[in-house]
């Protein structure tokens, strides 16, 4: 029996190629089906694959604290109140009020000049702690991080990202060299590793993408853990960055204002997963607080950005199957409409394989082989037009996308059931004709 | 010497459903026919000649009576075992030649092997040797639309062969022919009941049916006569059925 499927699939096929234009066009619905799912699961994969690579690289435990601007008669009010924006001394607290806090890692920032021989490549001046290299799990390529003692003695040193240790030095070795930052000058002491999910630093998309712009989160659509590429930071001791930096202007913008948010950033670390939500709610109130009762800060869990996306994606998913199955029925249909077709028209030849000795099963064999034949080379078909277009996605838009051997499986399956599930209706036709009349048919 | 029945019809009939009446296409007709014979059953058209050819091919089955095809009762059996009759005992010749116009001429000729379940190699290799008794060999590649219409119908007889069928039914073989290709379709058809294949062929023409051995004549569904005949003048074809027949095969019951 097995012989025989395969003899109607050649039938089939022998049939596919006589009718190619016929064939291509009832293919069309399935291809576009098809397409359509591998595409989207490839972008959807693609980006869910990105957020979980990122909160690896920091850890589910991990939240920030990030200074928001605020407009200016809130900061009025808030300034009026004592506060200072988010500051060092927020970070100490959070350590002390809550059991849970294992660990806090400010970051402060300024908007200052990195140069180096007259390179001056885009660049980004952070303020950080010795903790701030094990909180984020960037490691050195060469040299060391920042140490306690750097920040004792008030030592001008600095770490640099990859990139702009590259971009700055080009072949030079960065090492005990004096990069000039703002109004100081700092010693290179280490030079980082690239910095997984750090950013939009991803190698792949990078290489693909020359047109795209690497925006945040390696252009991940769903929502990103790190706002920056943290390749072209230069980090120096935080007490350093807060003396030396927002000296000379004063405005009204919360973010240069001297005195106010003088730390961008908090990185905090919890004990365990369960914490992350309560802290959540808890950080932020807290923080409201004691600045003023001005909501001046945003508190983002990676973790729960995960969990978002996933509730996104599930949604996302639905209704991707939806637009997959609608036209998968739409394909069906057209294949049950050709095989129709195909069956009048060739009542004749049935009418003689009948008379040769076909049985009822073998005239339905030969049929429904003919429209799987349809349904799956337009399932191939699809398979190859959707992985091209999550190619084209990549290239194009930058998006991180995943084509998953189980998808282009799926794919192929559903395809496959199409032909035979709208096919079995015209194959019973052509099955039950009578061989007489079907002979006399001209 | 009584030898082997091939068909054995008794009280064979079929009616068909004309709306509120019914229409009485046999009325219920008796006949055997024996091995290595050569019948021609005649009568005009409407006369129910192609009812008892339909009948005789498994391809329809009696409204009552009883027909028996090489000793096996057809009434009982389905369409499987109808369809393993049709493919084993039975070799079709059509008017129309009906040949697959798409496939090839070996493709037409081992299309029943495809439904016997038989090997690649193995069609290939009878394919080609029923073509060479056709002497079509060379054109095993062609479609059949390259072919003349006398091309055709040995394409057709070659395939009717192609599973040593012990009866050829054969439907006004040489109605679509000009007289002298009908003549060379005849002299094969000659040729393969001298083999010892037994033929009963349709006809409406007294001069084809003078060429078999027996006619019987049908009208308004009856059997009218039944007369045994000395055949015309022909000398028969040349096809080497040696080549697919093996030695014995036509003797079995």
């Amino acid at each position: 029996m097995i012989v025989f499927y395969l003899e109607g699939f050649k039938i089939g096929l022998a049939g596919l190629v006589a009718h190619k234009t016929r064939s291509g066009l009832t293919m069309l619905g399935i291809i576009v089906g098809v397409a359509a799912v591998i595409a989207m699961t490839a972008i959807g994969n693609g980006a869910r694959e990105e957020t979980r690579r990122q909160i690896e690289a920091f850890g589910a435990t991990t939240l920030f604290v990030r200074a928001t601007r605020i407009p200016k008669e809130q900061l009025t009010t808030a300034k009026q109140q004592l506060s200072e924006g988010l500051a060092v001394s927020d970070g100490a607290f959070l350590k002390t009020a809550f059991a849970f806090v294992r660990a806090v890692a400010p970051e402060a920032m300024g908007d200052q000049k990195v140069s180096y021989k007259g390179r001056e490549p885009k660049a980004q001046a952070v303020g950080v702690g010795p903790e701030y290299f094990g909180l984020t799990r960037m490691r050195v390529s060469r040299g060391r991080v920042i140490l306690p003692e750097d920040l004792e003695d008030n030592r001008r040193v600095c770490v640099l990202g990859s990139r702009l240790a590259r971009e700055l030095f080009v072949q030079e070795d960065a090492l005990g060299k004096a990069v000039r930052v703002g109004p100081l000058r700092l010693t290179v002491v280490g030079v980082l590793k690239h910095a997984e999910g750090g950013g939009g630093a991803d190698p792949a998309a990078k290489g693909s993408a020359a047109a795209g712009s690497p925006g945040p989160g390696g252009g991940a659509p769903a929502a990103t853990v790190k706002d920056r590429d943290a390749d072209r930071d230069l980090y120096l001791p935080l007490p350093l960055a807060l003396t030396s930096f927002w000296r000379h202007r004063s405005t009204d913008d919360s973010f240069v204002d001297p005195t106010y948010h003088r730390i961008r950033e908090l990185i905090v670390q919890v004990d365990s997963v369960d914490d992350v939500r309560l802290a959540k709610d808890a950080i932020a109130k807290v923080l409201t607080r004691r600045h003023g009762g001005q909501e001046d800060c945003e508190v983002v869990a990676p973790l729960e950005i995960l969990e978002q996306s996933q509730r996104a994606q599930e949604i996302f998913n639905l209704v991707m199957a939806l637009i997959a199955g609608l036209s998968l029925v739409v394909g069906g249909i057209g294949i049950m409409n050709i095989m129709l077709a195909t069956v009048t028209e060739r009542t004749r030849e049935i009418g003689v394989r009948r008379a040769l000795g076909a049985t009822r099963s073998d005239i339905m064999v030969q049929f429904l082989m003919e429209a799987l034949v349809i349904a799956v080379t337009g399932g191939l078909a699809g398979i190859a037009l959707g992985i091209g277009i999550a190619r084209l996605v990549r290239a194009v838009l930058g998006w991180a996308t995943l084509t998953t051997l189980s998808s282009i499986v799926l794919a192929f399956g559903v395809s496959a059931a199409v032909g035979i599930l709208f096919g079995l209706f015209p194959a019973r036709i052509a099955a039950y004709k009578d061989p007489i009349a079907a002979l006399r048919n001209d | 010497m009584s030898r082997a029945k091939i068909i054995e019809a008794r009280g064979l009939a079929r009616v068909y459903p004309a709306g509120d009446t019914k229409l009485m296409a046999l009325r219920g007709i008796s006949f055997a026919v024996e091995a290595g014979e050569f019948v021609s059953i005649m009568g005009p058209s409407g006369s129910g000649k192609s009812t008892i050819l339909n009948l005789l091919g498994c391809l329809d089955r009696p409204t009552d009576g009883a027909l028996e095809i090489c000793g096996t009762d057809t009434r009982e059996l389905d369409d499987v075992a109808l369809s393993r009759i049709r493919n084993r005992l039975l070799g079709f010749v059509f008017q129309s030649f009906n040949l697959l116009t798409t496939s090839s001429l070996l493709a037409n000729v081992t299309l029943p092997l495809v439904y016997a379940r038989t090997g690649t190699g193995e069609r290939t290799r009878r394919g080609l040797a029923v073509l060479r008794a056709v002497g079509l060999e060379a054109r095993a590649g062609a479609l059949p639309t390259q072919l003349s219409g006398g091309q055709c119908q040995r394409v057709a007889i070659a395939r009717s062969l192609i599973n040593r069928p012990r009866l050829l039914l054969a439907d006004e073989p040489t109605g679509n022919l000009d007289s002298k290709t009908g003549t060379e379709i005849m002299r094969l058809l000659r040729a393969i009941h001298a083999f010892g294949v037994t033929i009963v062929m349709v006809t409406h023409d007294d001069k084809l049916a003078g060429f078999t051995e027996r006619i019987l004549r049908i009208r308004d569904g009856e059997l009218v006569s039944d007369e045994r005949i000395a055949p015309a003048e022909l000398p028969p074809g040349e096809i080497a059925l040696a080549d697919i027949y093996p030695p014995g095969s036509l003797e079995a019951a």
